[in-house]
């Protein structure tokens, strides 16, 4: 049973590429088209349509641009993150979005992300989201690899070399595998949103009864912590906390 | 030439009855040209009534009226009349009745004649239209705006000029409303302190003392029909010491003056200015050291509202700094409209040396004359920028000013283009079956190989196991030594092999101990096979023949065939074990 389901995707991956390709080719040539003559409403609902074909960091990048130029900051934002949820550390996508939050009203002190910080994120997010799904797989490979060269090897010097090279892979494959995991997660959890709304009061109860604690406005990135009766509890980066409606934020 | 008539006529009369009351009126001539003034008398005769001037039907008057009597005695008779002289005139051709004159005398009422005077189209130069406008509203007093255009193109100036007519001697202004107008941009034209002209102004042949109240230079802003709505005065005349004057409002023409777009496209060097206009460029000098400035000078002179004009950015060369320009202007607002120079003055320092290029420079501005747009522009120039000036003195020399390279705005960067590396969603690899799969074939072939590894050393290491599996191989090799034996004719050597072959085989492949290599033994260890009764007796037949050969040589088969079954007895054996 499974190896037909398995056969079936493979036919399904042999078979989409061609036409599918094509059309989402033209459809971004086309909105970088219309994006380099200016045209921006043309280019965002190309690249929009080009969404539903597939996802990827350089796509929400270009719609983020799109959203910028005709001024809605706050979508731009929304796509800048998701693009940096896919590629962490890209320097385009991040210079973007800090310039992006810059035209928000809320300035919540938010660390700017260090080189240092940078680069490990670049690292830790792959070159792809498949990298260290595809490193994992590798190192499982060499790692048993090496345990069946230790365990066939007769020379016990050979043997015991191997060996410490079969440690250092096994760690290496643990590594890639948490590695892996993380970014499965961070990809397939929406706890960041960022606020759609032009004024968001912030109450400390999940009702209309709570105290209003702060008001936040449009472009305002959060992270949701719960959700009781269609009311999202919240909490900025500085630390601040506190309850709104659902409606009023979208998911990066 | 009847009225003479008439007049003759009368005189005679006069004369033959010397007391009876005469009245009449009399011009000097009855066909005028527009302008001229015609002489109107009007006699009465004898009485001493007063009398008022008819209704001159359209006529102006010109001067009057002028009284003149006379009073003679002739023969113990005296004899009087009086004598009222208008100057009267026509601004319209046409014909026009002078009504009829009346005067009470007595009981009755005498009226003249009237009079019909034509009047035709003067040689002489038109009158101002809108003064003639206003003169046909009061003959005594009006406002006119005048311009010189009514038809323009945006932004072309226009010279507006209110002034005032008046015939009064002594007329104060009292209230001065400044005309509405939307659309222009107005500049004053200054008209010194002037007062009433010096001399009269004829309308149509009538004299008024004139002053001109204003002058503007209007720029319109937009097109379609712009109306300048009229101006409105109030006058005291006739205003003395014991007399507080009549007020007379005044009010003027209207006018609309029909504002047309300019051409479409204007240009993209299109500098605003419509009228004429020159440009020139000129660079104080063109070599200097670093740090040290040039001024560039763009004078644009011409008639066009320089005002308006703003500082064109220049198109600088790197490390070339420009200062905001300073603007010089030389203009001048005068009947003519506006006219002059405006001349922007950039400095520039160069800060590094090098050869400077500065590209020419072309403007457009809109000739209305021409009806099309012009263009100016200039020669480029190039500034040779030396050292610092301080060569001479190494190292005494200052290094050259740096500076940080500044950032003149943010904005984001550009999209991506080509593959974009779209990928359908939900389809990661991680945590994927193909993902698992990948992950656990490794792991898999790891552990059937380590069995795999196991079973075959718990193999090596039984040596009744080791026994067996080599029996084949050593029979083999002993069957080869009794070939040999056979070979070399040794018929006892022979027979020895052949037998060590076979017991030897049997010990091994069937496990047994010497002891048991007979009969009952050979048959209970093939027992499980088909086959085994019959080769337990095939055995015990060869191990038979060999221990028979021992003593008597040569038997029922050769010792060819013994070997031959020997090998094919081990080969049956083997096979039936194996399996």
């Amino acid at each position: 049973m499974t190896r037909i389901k398995l056969l079936l995707v493979l036919a399904l991956f042999a078979q989409l590429p061609d036409g599918h390709a094509a059309s989402v080719d033209s459809l971004v040539n086309a909105a970088s088209a219309a994006y380099a003559a200016g045209d921006l409403g043309t280019a965002l609902s190309l690249y929009t349509r080009a969404l539903s074909e597939g996802r990827s960091a350089a796509l929400h990048y270009n719609i983020g641009n799109c959203q910028y130029k005709l001024g809605d900051h706050a979508m731009a934002i929304l796509h800048y993150e998701r693009a940096l949820k896919m590629a962490p550390g890209d320097a385009d996508i991040q210079a973007n979005l800090e310039l992006a939050r810059s035209r928000t009203k809320d300035r919540v002190s938010e660390l700017p992300s260090s080189q240092v910080m940078q680069r490990w994120e670049r690292f830790a997010g792959g070159r792809d989201i498949d990298q260290w799904a595809r490193a994992s797989i590798g190192f499982a490979v060499l790692f048993f690899a090496m345990l069946t060269l230790g365990t066939l090897l007769r020379r016990a010097s050979w043997r015991a070399a191997i060996r410490i090279a079969s440690v250092g892979a096994g760690i290496m494959l643990t590594l890639s595998l948490v590695m892996a995991w993380g970014r499965h997660r961070s990809l397939n959890t929406h706890e960041e949103a960022i606020i759609m709304a032009q004024r968001v009061e912030v109450r400390s109860e999940p009702t209309e009864r709570g105290t209003v604690l702060f008001v936040i406005h449009r472009g305002t990135k959060v992270r949701v912590i719960q959700i009781i009766d269609g009311r999202a509890e919240v909490r900025l980066a500085n630390g601040a906390q506190g309850w709104l409606p659902m409606d009023q934020f979208e998911r990066i | 030439m009847r009225v003479y008539l008439t007049l003759l006529l009368l005189l005679t009369l006069t004369t033959v009855r010397a007391q009876e009351i005469v009245f009449n009126a009399t011009v000097d001539r009855t066909a005028i040209y527009t302008g001229e003034p015609v002489q109107l008398s009007i006699q009465l005769v004898n009485s001493r009534e007063r009398f008022q001037a008819p209704d001159l039907g359209g006529l102006i008057i010109v001067a009057g009226p002028f009284e003149s009597s006379n009073i003679s005695y002739v023969n113990g008779r005296m004899s009087s009349s009086i004598t009222r002289t208008w100057r009267l005139t026509a601004t319209q051709p046409g014909s026009y009745t002078i009504g009829p004159a009346q005067v009470k005398v007595g009981g009755g009422v005498i009226t003249t004649e009237p009079i019909t005077i034509t009047v035709s189209k003067g040689a002489s130069a038109p009158a101002d239209p809108y003064a003639t406008q206003g003169q046909r509203g009061d003959a005594n007093l009006f406002a006119t705006i005048a311009v010189d255009k009514s038809k323009v193109h945006v932004g072309e100036q226009i010279v507006a000029t209110y002034t005032l007519y008046s015939r009064y001697n002594n007329l104060e202004l009292s209230k001065y409303e400044l005309p509405r107008m939307t659309g222009f941009w107005a500049e004053e034209i200054d008209l010194g302190n002037s007062g009433w002209e010096p001399k009269p102004r004829q309308v149509n042949g009538v004299a008024y003392n004139v002053a001109v109240l204003k002058k503007q230079v209007l720029f319109p802003q937009k097109s379609g029909k712009l109306r300048i709505e009229p101006l409105e005065l109030t006058c005291l005349v006739n205003r003395s010491f014991f007399d507080r004057g009549v007020s007379i409002p005044v009010r003027s023409n209207a006018l609309d003056i029909t504002v047309n777009d300019l051409p479409a496209p204007s240009p993209a060097d299109f500098l605003g200015a419509v009228g004429s206009l020159q440009f020139t460029a000129s660079l104080d000098r063109t070599s200097v050291s670093v740090n040290e400035p040039v001024q560039i000078d763009l004078q644009f002179s011409g008639r066009t509202n320089l005002k308006l004009l703003e500082a064109p950015t220049l198109k600088l060369p790197q490390d070339l700094e420009a200062f905001d320009p300073r603007t010089v202007d030389k203009i001048t607002v005068n009947g003519a409209g506006m006219s002059g120079s405006r001349t922007f003055q950039y400095l520039l320092i160069p800060r590094h040396d090098g050869q400077f290029e500065l590209p020419g420079l072309t403007f457009s501005y809109f000739d209305p004359e021409k009806d099309r747009f012009m263009t100016l522009s200039s020669e480029p120039f190039t500034i040779s920028v030396g050292g610092n000036g301080t060569s001479g003195t190494v190292g005494n020399s200052d290094p050259p000013a740096q500076r940080d390279v500044q950032l003149m705005a943010e904005d984001i960067r550009y999209i991506r283009t080509g593959d974009l590396e779209l990928r359908p969603e939900g389809e990661d690899l991680f945590g994927s079956p193909a993902f698992w799969m990948a992950m656990a074939a490794p792991a898999l072939a790891y552990l059937l190989l380590l069995g795999w590894h196991r079973r075959s050393a718990a193999r090596r290491e039984d040596p009744v196991l080791q026994r067996r599996l080599r029996a084949d191989r050593t029979a083999r090799k002993a069957l080869q030594q009794a070939e040999l034996a056979l070979r070399q004719g040794s018929g006892a050597a022979f027979h020895d092999a052949l037998d060590h072959a076979l017991r030897g085989y049997l010990q091994d492949a069937l496990t047994l101990v010497p002891a048991q290599l007979d009969q009952p033994h050979i048959t209970a260890a093939l027992s499980q096979h088909a086959d085994g009764p019959e080769l337990a007796a095939e055995v015990q037949r060869i191990l038979a023949r060999c221990d028979m050969a021992r003593f008597t040589p040569g038997g029922a088969d050769s010792d060819q065939q013994l070997l031959d079954a020997t090998g094919a007895v081990i080969g049956r054996i083997e096979r039936l074990i194996r399996t």
